[in-house]
This record gives C-alpha cells, structure tokens and sequence, in this order.
C-alpha cells in the first residue's frame, strides 16, 4: 500500500514538474490573517520564496490574499466555489472536519518521501501535529506554536516587596500564587483584602487578571486533575469534582478574595497588556503572543515585563494552542510541488523569524528549544524576559498539553456552551457546580470521540 | 408652519430647544468618544470612568495609522464602487418604484412582495451560493460584483423607500401631463422626481453610507490588496491578539469625515418643504 | 387614444419600467434563495456533496436544540421592542427637527451620526454606558436612588438594555421620517390654518395621515432588519450571558461558519424566512385600513 502511494506519488511529481515546464508559470495562492505586523512579515516571506526558488519554479508567484476580517466566510465561500488556495491559514475548529472530507491534503506521505529535516514529524513539537482518521494521517502543525502563561510587572512585586513567583513550575503552588495575588491587590486606602476596611469596590491594583475564555481556564482545570471529558472524548468530566473545584478556585479569585477583577470591572482595560504596563494589574493570565505588545514596551522601557509558569493546583500543567497551516487538495495537487515547497516554507520558523523575535509567535522546530544556538536565534535579550527560558521554553517542554483544538470532535460548539453557562459563574450568580452539571448535560451529544483516535 | 408671536410659542421653541440640545449630547458621545481616542495613547483609551482630554495628545496617532495601509489606493477603489454603484441604484431605483408606485400593470403588486422576500434571508446563508454565481459570471476579484447589481434596482429597500414616497404624491398631476400627451417617462421626470427630491437624496445618501461602510462585499470578492477598499484598510487594526485601538479610531475620524460632510450637505434638501403651486400653475 | 389602448400602452411601460429590478431578482436572488431552501433538507457542510435528510434538520431544531429555543425568544423578545420603541422615538425627533430652528442642519447631522459611527466605536462606548461598575447609567441611576442594574450582563436585563441602546441608533429612520415630513405640501397646513386649526388639527389630520406611507415603510423595514440583528451580539455581548442574547441571525452565522452546518444553517434560515415574511404580510394586510395614499384616492 505504501509502496502503491509512492508510485502514485513519483508519478503525480513528474507529471506537475513536466507539465509546470510546458505551461505558464505557477501561481500559488496562499491566504492568511492577522496585524499589519503580521500581514508585512507573511508578505515578506511569500517575497522570499519566490526568490529563493526562481531557478527550480521559473516564474513561480505566490498570491498571498491577505484577509483582515470575515476569514472563515471568505474561505468558505472560495472552497465552496472550487476554487480554494494551494496554502492556508486556518481556524482550528474547522481544520479536522474538513481534513476528514478530503478537503485538506493529508500531507504525511509527502513527509515521509522529503528529506528536508525541518518537516520532519520528529523535528516538530509533537504537540502541534494535528491528526486525523485515527491518528493515520496528518494536516501538518500550527503555523506557530503558542502557550499560556502568567504575565507580571515586576515594578509591582518591587514597591510591595513581594518576591517575583519562581520559573519553576514545581514549585509555584495555587496557595502561593493566591497569597502573592492577594498582597498586591491594593484597594484606594492601600489596603490588602483580609485587611480590617478593605474595600472590594474600589481597587487600584488587582493582583491578578485572566480572561474567561476556555484558554484560561482549561490549563487549571487539567493541573487540579479534572477535564472537560474522558481522553476518549466521550464522557463529560467537566462536573467531576477535580473540574468543578478548580473553576471556584477561579471564580472564588474574583468573588471571595476579590484579588481578580470580574468581567465586568476587566472591561476598565480591555487591553490587558496595557492594563499590566499601567500598574492597574501585577499578573495576569495570557498568551505568549501578547510578548508582542510587551515586549515592544519593554523595550521602550515602559514596564519592567516578567513572565512566569501558570500556577500549579496538584501537577503543573502547560496548555499549548495554535491554528493550523494546511494544503488543500484540490488545488495542492495540480502543484504539488511547488505547493508543497511552499507549505514547507510557511512552516519553517526561520522564514518568519521576525515575527518569532519580535514575541508574537514561538518556533516550531524542536532544536530552536533545545540547541541554544538556535535559541539566540529567536531570543531577543530585548524583548524577551530573561527567565523566559525556564518559565515558557521548559514549562512546554515539559509540560506541554496541546489543547483539545487539536483533537476534540464538535470543539468549536462544546468551547462555546462552555464559555455561555461559566458566565453566570464569574457574576457570581450561581456556583461552579451548577453550570458544571449544566455543561455536563449539554455537552453530553457533542462528546462524539476524538480525530486522532 | 406659521411662526407665531405669542408668548406661549416662545415657551414652545424654549422647550424644543432644550429637548433637542439635551438630546444632541446623548447622541454626540460616541463621535466625541471616537474622536478623544483617536488622539490618545492605547492606555489611555479604555481609563474607566473615561477621561475626555488626551494626555499626551497624540496628533501622531493620525499618519501612523494611515502608514499601515495604502489608504489612498483604497480611496479611489471606493470613490470607482462608489461612482458606478450609486449612478446605478439612483437610476434603477427611481424608475422600478414608480412602476410599483403609479403605473397600472397585471400582477404588480404580486411581484412587488415577491421581490421583497429578497430582503428576508440573513446573508450568512447566501453568501455562498451568489458567491459562486458570480464565479460562474466570472465576476471574482473584480468591481462587478460591487457595482452591478446596483443597475438592477439597487436593493428592494431602495425601490420600496421611493414607492412609499411616489404614492403619496397626488394623481391628478399625472393625469394633467398625460392629458399634454406626456408619456410616463416624461411624466416620471417632469412631476414625480422634482416632487419626491427628498427622498431621492435619502437614498443617495443611504448608499453612499452603504458602500462606504461595506466590509462583507469587499473582503469576500477581492482577492488583490491593491483593489481593496477603506473598509477592509481599517479592518487590520483588529485582530485576533492584538488590537490596535488608537490607530482604528484615528484612521476611522478620517474615514468617517467624508460621510458627515456628505450628509451635512445633502440634509439641505430637507430644509425647504415643497409647494405644488407653482406646478399646478 | 382609446382608454384600453393607452392603458395597456401604460402596462408596457409599467413592465419596463420596473424590469430592472425583476431581472435582478432573476439573476442574484432567486438561485441563491432556492439553494438556501433546498440546502435546509441536506447535511451540506461546504466541502462535501450535499446529502438529502429530509426534515432531519427541522426535526433537531424543534426537538434537541436549546440554542434554537433560546434565540427565538431573544429575537422575538428584543425584535417586539426594538421596532416599537424605534419607529416611535425616531418618529418624534423627526418631528423635533422639522421646525424652523436655528442650527437645524447641526442638529440633524448630530441625531443622525450614531448610526454612521463605526459599530466597534460605538460598542466600546456602550460597553463603558452598561458597565456596572464604572459605567454612566448606574451613575445617573445612583444620583436618584435607584439601585445598580447590570444592564447587559444580566440573562433578564440584556435584551432590554440592547433595545435601548437601540434606539439611539434611530438616525436612518429618522432621516426616512424627516424627508416625509417635507413632503408634505404647505398648502394642506395653510388650509388648517384658514379652517382656524391649531397645531393638534394639523398634527392629526394632516401630518398623521399624510405619514402614514413612511410610517408603514418603516414599520415593515425595522421588522425585516430587526429580526436579523446581528452585531450587538457579535461584538458586545458573544450572545451572553448564558445565550440570553443568541439573536437569531448570530445563531445563523455560527452554525454555518464556525460549526461548520451550512445544512442547518439553512433550515435555521428557512424557519426565520417565513417568521419575518408573516410579520410583514401581517403588517401589510392590515395597511389598507390605516395607510393613506394620496394618489390612490383616484385609483
């Protein structure tokens, strides 16, 4: 049967390769999103490859539609029409059904028939492979890996004269991150929650913030032992009692030490980084991404940034996310190898390495982790905290979980039936147990099993 | 309206003033908001109470916003939309409700509320299939898309808007012209248009809005970023993990800036009211 | 000219005439609209060959879907609302700006920018207005003793409070209203006021009759647009808390797009389809008895 593939495989590449010498020149078509920043870097890199490859494709271009918003619409509409692009940026809760279909291109045969190290399944964070029909075949990785973490201001933890929380996820217990949580919350009186006259409706500084999306809380859910489901994907566990507690944990922030603002206070600095830079909050709850914004003020000297791992319930535990970077079929295999060429690029962190120092995205291949001569590479003494090693590097490599993105049938429905019963929850309306039993129930006919098994 | 000179009017035009300066500040705060933030720092902008005075005050805001994109290309992509789309819905418009409005034909009405079920479908469920149409019209990555159906009525809101206002203008004076040996073009043009200017410059206006503000249209049918419109250039400022807030709100005041001007000028036509007098003569 | 010759002369150009917009419908309309209703029988999700199931799409709807549920009564509930208190507010300001005032030109332009300003800009202030916290409303209410509300992030005060931040972007109603008013001939007022009318005679036998085209074309317009609201969910509230602010077309938007159920999608669309379409008819059935046309006195 493999053999069969290869066959097939040589047979298609020469048959692109001698129809590619006799008709125009190709263009690929390669559509993304994202910031100015990100939209000048990805045009950048699409510049590139044209360059670099003009002698192997003679006159290959790359068309790169870059689409600031109504992406899912557009992609939709183009796929429907028959007319999708060879390479692209895709939203997650959409990538594994569509691979199922056929749509994407199951890209492990190409893998396994190239050389080129940097595509290789062992290469690569093995987190960020997304697979499909029981884990047989693959669409390939992010396009960048990303990881929650916890942000902090290290100006706060100074004037308080509370130490900085430890890079070492082991040591970074819940009991220790709620008492830092609490000594710098500052209410207008400069009083501490638990001081006699505190006063919960009027606090200059929070200790810390998350949002209340699944992203934030998931990874305290898992680190307390509890899931949404059963690593088969068929059975709520979001109403088990690990679950339940570590979401009161989180609600409790807010409501009983009130050391977290509610949604409603966190919409006074909607921007999250800006609330950190402007000392309204001394940690916060985010992804790596926002070393972006951070990183650049940091540079600035505008904040004195510090990152550490989130805080551990009963084991330490590192969400890693991402979207994916796919190939469609349709239009993949009538260029294959140009296509596949370029899919290659898009992956290749070295490509994008802008945007890798400048703190939006992290790398995907695994020796940018562990060689630290690929690790000056990307960090940028600048941008990056200097215990950004220990306190992301190693907490992923240790202990990365990827996000049920990556595999969880009906996603995008079950994250979203989370996000509407929790909010009750962080009103302080009704307890975790209830929206649990709630989300439990609901989430029951949508637990239809995993992609990858 | 007569003005009056009793003391119980100038108590009336006390009071309307009052009602209407009261609720222009109600109505005025989110152009003030908007303007306020497009001078500020991004820290600044979400302060909560708000703070009114930007500080620093960030004139600079302005050309770094209109650096991240070509705005001026996407200018003229929008005055080309706007050109072809609003000749084509003026035109079409007029002509299609007074047909529903004051010509006499079998099944008029019939049609008429068979078209306006076009308006009853949310776009998220046919965007697709009219995407597709215009692939097999070969219309993808062109202007087509965003212009031609503008000649074909320009959109049942438009014909219905201008039908209500065809009817409620009186017969006879058709009936006079047709008496001359006017036919219904003539009549359309000499009667019917001077008497409904008003709500022709509503629809003018509402399209000019339309298409300036029209971000779906343009993202699903342009694929080249050099036929891309100002809406999609102050898309970028939002994305999935940052959200550039300042330069939105400094590069929406001068996207904004036109469509004020425009409508200040076009309410004019509200002011004088229309007599018939003169065209009974 | 024979009467049936020139009225069949007047049927040609009638057809004509209106052939624009009939062949629009033909060409753009129609066919998508037909798909969209043969989709809701299928499990089409984009990418593959759609599959007949019947009414399994309708049967899950009524049957399974809490959402469906959910988002019928937020867009009844805030649809019911929303054109009422629109119509009429918009209605009145018309009114307010049809005088011979000075700075009126200001004036109009400042009722009517809410509805210009660009929905993130105006979301981010209306966040700020609702915040229970920090926000405007809770302060006025403060000042007269009434206790804090929560506004949009409570399940029972969210729908109202979008329909009164809906009100506030009335401008394009208004300006509807307001070119009406203008085309109301002076003449009928001057004979008001030769008949010894006062302002109310002429308010309720001149304005309201002579409005009532507008008023009706409004009417009939808030309901096909309110049925369909979609951004105050996208951008402010997510349709929370707890689904109470799932709009109808929000829904739509996510089946199709980010669930991926262009099939449902459909079906959805199909059942908001004819729940509009018997709102209208219901409005237009009714217009006889209450709209006045002053060319059809003679039709």
């Amino acid at each position: 049967m493999h053999k069969f593939f290869a066959v097939i495989l040589t047979l298609v590449l020469i048959l692109s390769m001698t129809a590619s010498a006799f008709s125009a020149p190709v263009e690929l078509i390669y559509t993304y999103w994202g910031s100015p920043l990100e939209r000048d870097a990805q045009a950048k890199m699409c510049r590139d490859f044209e360059k670099a490859y003009q002698d192997i494709f003679p006159g290959i271009k790359i068309k790169d539609i870059y689409i600031p918003s109504n992406y899912d619409e557009k992609i939709n509409a183009m796929v429907a029409a028959g007319e999708p692009p060879h390479v692209a940026q895709l939203g997650e809760a959409l990538s594994l059904e569509w691979a199922e279909k056929g749509i994407l291109l199951d890209i492990l045969p190409l893998i396994k028939e190239d050389k080129d190290p940097s595509v290789k399944i062992e290469n690569r964070l093995s987190m960020t492979w997304y697979w499909y029909d029981k884990g047989k075949k693959t669409i390939g990785t992010n396009l960048a890996p990303e990881v929650m973490v916890l942000w902090y201001n290290k100006e706060l933890f100074d004037k308080a004269g509370v130490p900085y929380p430890t890079s070492d996820p082991n040591a970074w217990t819940w009991d220790k991150f709620l008492d830092t949580a609490i000594k710098l919350t500052v209410d207008r009186n400069g009083r501490h929650p638990g001081d006699q006259g505190f006063d919960p409706s009027n606090i200059d500084v929070y200790g810390v913030a998350f949002g209340t999306w699944w992203a934030a809380i998931l990874p305290f859910i898992w680190s307390n032992g509890g899931d949404i489901c059963d690593s088969e994907g068929k059975r709520p566990l979001i109403n088990q009692p690990a679950s339940v507690e570590a979401i009161q944990k989180l609600a409790d922030l807010m409501l009983k030490h009130h050391v977290a603002p509610t949604p409603t206070q966190m919409q006074a600095f909607p921007a999250l980084s800006v609330a950190l830079q402007t000392k309204k909050v001394a940690m916060y709850v985010d992804g790596q991404w926002a070393l972006l914004d951070l990183g650049q003020m940091g540079k600035e000297g505008r904040i004195k940034l510090g990152v550490a791992p989130l805080p551990k319930l009963r084991k330490p535990v590192c969400l890693e996310l991402g979207s994916p970077n796919v190939m469609f079929a349709a239009s993949a295999q009538k260029h294959l190898k140009e296509s596949w060429e370029f899919y290659k690029w898009t992956t290749d962190s070295e490509k994008v390495i802008s945007l890798v120092r400048g703190g939006l995205w992290m790398p995907l291949q695994k020796w940018y982790y562990t060689d630290p001569k690929y690790r000056e590479k990307w960090l940028d003494p600048d941008v990056h905290p200097k215990e950004y090693k220990p306190a992301v590097i190693d907490y992923l490599l240790k202990y990365g979980r990827r996000a049920p993105s990556y595999y969880l049938r009906n996603w995008g429905k079950i994250s979203d039936i989370m996000y509407q019963e929790l909010s009750n929850v962080w009103l302080g309306k009704i307890s975790a147990k209830t929206a649990c039993d709630s989300i439990a129930t609901k989430i029951k006919p949508l637990l239809t099993g995993r992609y990858d098994r | 309206m007569k003005i009056g000179k009793t003391a119980s009017t100038r108590i009336n035009r006390l009071i309307v003033y009052i009602a209407l300066i009261l609720g222009s500040i109600i109505f005025i705060l989110p152009f003030v908001w908007l303007v306020r933030s497009s001078f500020m720092e991004l820290g600044q902008i979400f302060i909560l109470p708000p703070e009114w005075i930007p500080k620093p005050f960030r004139w600079q805001n302005y050309p770094e916003a209109l650096k991240a994109a070509p705005f001026f290309t996407y200018f003229l992509n929008t005055l080309k939309i706007l050109i072809f789309n609003e000749a084509g819905v003026i035109l079409t418009a007029i002509t299609c409700a007074y047909s529903f409005s004051r010509l006499r034909w079998p099944g008029r009405d019939l049609v008429f509320a068979v078209l306006l079920t076009s308006m009853m479908l949310p776009y998220a469920v046919t965007l697709i299939p009219t995407f597709i149409l215009w692939k097999i019209l070969g219309g993808l990555n062109t202007f087509y898309p965003l212009t031609v159906p503008a000649w074909f009525g320009g959109g049942m809101f438009y014909v219905f808007l201008l039908r209500q206002f065809f009817f409620s203008i009186p017969y006879e004076l058709d009936e006079a012209a047709y008496m001359d040996g006017a036919n219904p073009l003539k009549v359309l043009w000499s009667i019917v248009v001077p008497l409904s200017k008003p709500a022709i410059i509503t629809v003018a206006i509402f399209n000019f809005i339309g298409v300036w503000n029209d971000l779906l249209g343009p993202i699903i049918y342009l694929s080249d970023p050099d036929k891309y419109t100002l809406a999609i250039g102050l898309s970028v400022f939002r994305s999935m993990y940052t959200a550039q807030w300042h330069y939105l709100m400094a590069a929406s005041v001068v996207v904004l800036l036109p469509v004020i001007i425009v409508f200040f000028i076009g309410q004019r036509y509200f002011i004088q009211g229309i007599t018939l007098t003169g065209l009974k003569g | 000219m024979t009467k049936s010759k020139s009225l069949s002369n007047e049927a040609k150009w009638g057809i004509v005439l209106a052939l624009p917009a009939i062949l629009g419908f033909l060409i753009w309309t129609l066919g998508p609209m037909v798909a969209s209703f043969i989709l809701s029988f299928t499990d089409w999700n984009v990418v593959s060959t759609p599959h007949f199931i019947g009414i399994e799409n309708f049967r899950k709807m009524f049957m399974e879907d809490f959402i469906f549920k959910k988002s019928i009564y937020a867009t009844l509930y805030y649809t019911l609302g929303s054109v009422l208190s629109t119509v009429i507010f918009a209605f009145l300001i018309a009114l307010l700006l049809n005088q011979k005032i000075k700075g009126l030109p200001i004036f109009r332009t400042i009722f009517y920018l809410p509805s210009i300003t660009p929905a993130i800009a105006s979301a981010m202030l209306w966040i700020w207005l609702f915040n229970p916290d920090f926000g405007l409303l809770n302060q006025l209410l403060g000042r007269f003793g009434i206790p804090r509300l929560q506004w949009i992030y409570d399940e029972k005060q969210v729908i109202p409070s979008l329909i009164f931040m809906s009100i506030w972007g009335m401008g394009g109603t208004m300006i509807i209203f307001l070119a009406g008013l203008q085309g109301i001939p002076q003449e009928f007022y001057e004979a008001v006021d030769m008949d010894g009318g006062n302002w109310w005679h002429k308010f309720r036998y001149i304005t309201i009759p002579m409005m009532t085209p507008t008023i009706f074309f409004n009417l009939v317009m808030a309901i096909i647009g309110t049925f369909q609201v979609f951004t105050s969910a996208y951008i402010m509230t997510s349709g929370g808390p707890n689904y109470a602010s799932m709009f109808y077309v929000y829904y739509i938007y996510l089946s199709a797009f980010r669930y991926g159920d262009m099939g449902y999608a459909c079906a959805l669309a199909v059942i908001l389809f004819f729940i509009i379409l018997s709102f209208t008819l219901v409005v237009f059935r009714s217009s006889p008895y209450w709209v006045y046309y002053e060319s059809a006195r003679r039709r």
